[in-house]
């Protein structure tokens, strides 16, 4: 085995294997799917060995997940040509500005919470992601759970800043709709 | 600034990525502002909560395991081969091969892409793209390193007092320039001390506060330091960074607390924002 592959393996170890719940997260937001998420994630991990000598940056978070974006394309494609799975992203017209939150529900607690009950949240709020259309879906999920910044979302998705602004907008206050309207059903959430 | 024109940039704002002019005039409209300050703070408790509620996924064991196993045939695979950015058409073939040698295959390994073309163009974006080349991220885990030991060797201060009469005199001579030691306990962070340290190689003042049991390492340097290439904001390992630029000094705050009271923090202890008096908006 040649070195150049062992020094590659060792690379691989250092940047991307850190990077896998990152991944992971990505693809599981992105196709909506526990075990395609899987087979997106290994591919991408796969596709990111055997190109890692045309990884130059020191900030290989945004060229894994640009990776595992196409990927994830790819996947898609495949699915909806098999016809399991409809486009379904098309915006729904709505207006963009909600009404003030009231004070109190913009209050965050930083108080420990109950277990349990922070888990059924976090489920909650995980299927309201899953909900949006998948620009903005993309756009919250890089920014709030993988922490690229403007500009690296902007790369990774061939956007201009702009759009990717509004988007990340968009998302935030679609979001807070459903988790109104959720914690208007169930209580506090 | 009118309503409209801040609307756009609140969640700029938020997530650190709006320049220092801008920050100051929204920021003054905010203040001037209730319905454009609830908007904002709708927003944040969104992204607050978003991070409290650790919405991420984990990685499943199984999974690193076959990417494990998946990258060890391919190493075994590789002596052959010259050029690992072969063609995709040949990546099929290739692995089919390698599926069938004695080493353990991942069972899951993607199917759909054994006999998927998949499109040379995203592929070849993939590679060739570009991303900024900071060296932040070493930055970022130097400053996490520094407020880890602080913590684990017990070392977290060289003057332990809470007011801001003994630490702010105790960094005098020991360091030539004079980090800020404001009291902040009106916020509600509490001051816990002060520190010499060295970051990448340079000398740095960690002020300590504490809140809610979270412990607040401060660091300031003077100009052209590490410090001042990050980002305003990252996280990693469940912690979070502030940076920011005050009195010709760079300064980061790092902790385990909520990005957003970092976000609190700084605008305490940064220097008062200049209000400048703005007439009343007719929206």
């Amino acid at each position: 085995m040649g070195l150049e592959v062992e020094n590659r393996a060792q690379r691989f170890r250092e940047l991307i294997e850190p990077l896998l719940n990152d991944a992971y997260t990505f693809a599981r937001y992105l196709s909506r799917d526990a075990s395609a998420a899987e087979d997106i994630v290994q591919e991408a991990a796969l596709r990111a060995f055997r190109h890692l000598d045309s990884l130059r940056s020191n900030e290989p978070r945004a060229w894994l997940l640009k990776i595992v974006r196409n990927c994830f394309y790819t996947w898609r494609e495949k699915v909806v040509r098999a016809g399991t799975q409809s486009l379904d992203e098309e915006l729904a017209a709505e207006d963009s500005d909600g009404r003030a939150m009231q004070s109190g529900e913009a209050q965050h607690d930083l108080d420990p919470q109950n277990i349990l009950e922070r888990t059924v949240q976090r489920e909650a709020v995980r299927a309201m992601i899953e909900e949006l259309p998948v620009q903005y879906r993309e756009a919250l999920v890089l920014r709030e759970l993988n922490d690229l910044s403007y500009r690296e979302i902007a790369d990774l998705t061939g956007m201009p800043i702009g759009t990717v602004m509004s988007r990340l907008a968009r998302a935030r206050d679609l979001l807070r709709k459903m988790w109104l309207a959720r914690s208007a059903e169930v209580g506090v959430l | 600034m009118n309503c409209e024109a801040v609307g756009r940039w609140l969640d700029p704002l938020l997530d650190g990525e709006l320049d220092s002019k801008n920050t100051v005039e929204v920021q003054a409209h905010l203040d001037a502002c209730p319905e454009c300050q609830r908007r904002y703070e709708a927003k944040r408790a969104v992204s607050v909560n978003l991070r409290r509620l650790d919405v991420g996924y984990i990685a499943p064991e199984s999974l690193r395991a076959r990417i494990s196993a998946a990258v060890e045939a391919e190493q075994l695979a590789a002596p052959e081969r010259g050029d690992v950015r072969r063609l995709p058409e040949q990546i099929a073939p290739a692995r089919r091969h390698s599926s069938s040698a004695a080493t353990p295959m991942p069972r899951r390994a993607a199917r759909w892409f054994l006999w998927t073309g998949w499109p040379v163009a995203l592929a070849a974006n993939a590679l060739l793209a570009t991303v900024l080349l900071h060296q932040r991220d070493q930055v970022v885990d130097a400053v996490v390193a520094d407020h880890v030991r602080s913590l684990l060797a017990n070392h977290l201060s060289d003057v332990v007092s809470s007011s801001h009469h003994t630490v702010k005199p105790w960094f005098a001579g020991k360091i030539d320039f004079s980090p800020p030691v404001p009291d902040l306990s009106a916020q509600g962070f509490e001051l816990v001390g002060g520190r010499l340290d060295y970051l990448e190689h340079q000398p740095v003042a960690a002020v300590v506060y504490r809140k809610h049991g979270h412990l607040i390492n401060v660091l300031v340097s003077q100009p052209g330091s590490a410090i001042g290439t990050l980002p305003h904001t990252s996280r990693t390992q469940g912690y979070a960074l502030r940076s920011w630029k005050q009195g010709g000094l760079d300064v980061v705050a790092v902790s385990d607390i909520d990005a957003s009271e970092l976000a609190n923090l700084e605008q305490a202890y940064a220097a008062p924002l200049p209000l400048t008096p703005e007439p009343p908006n007719t929206p």
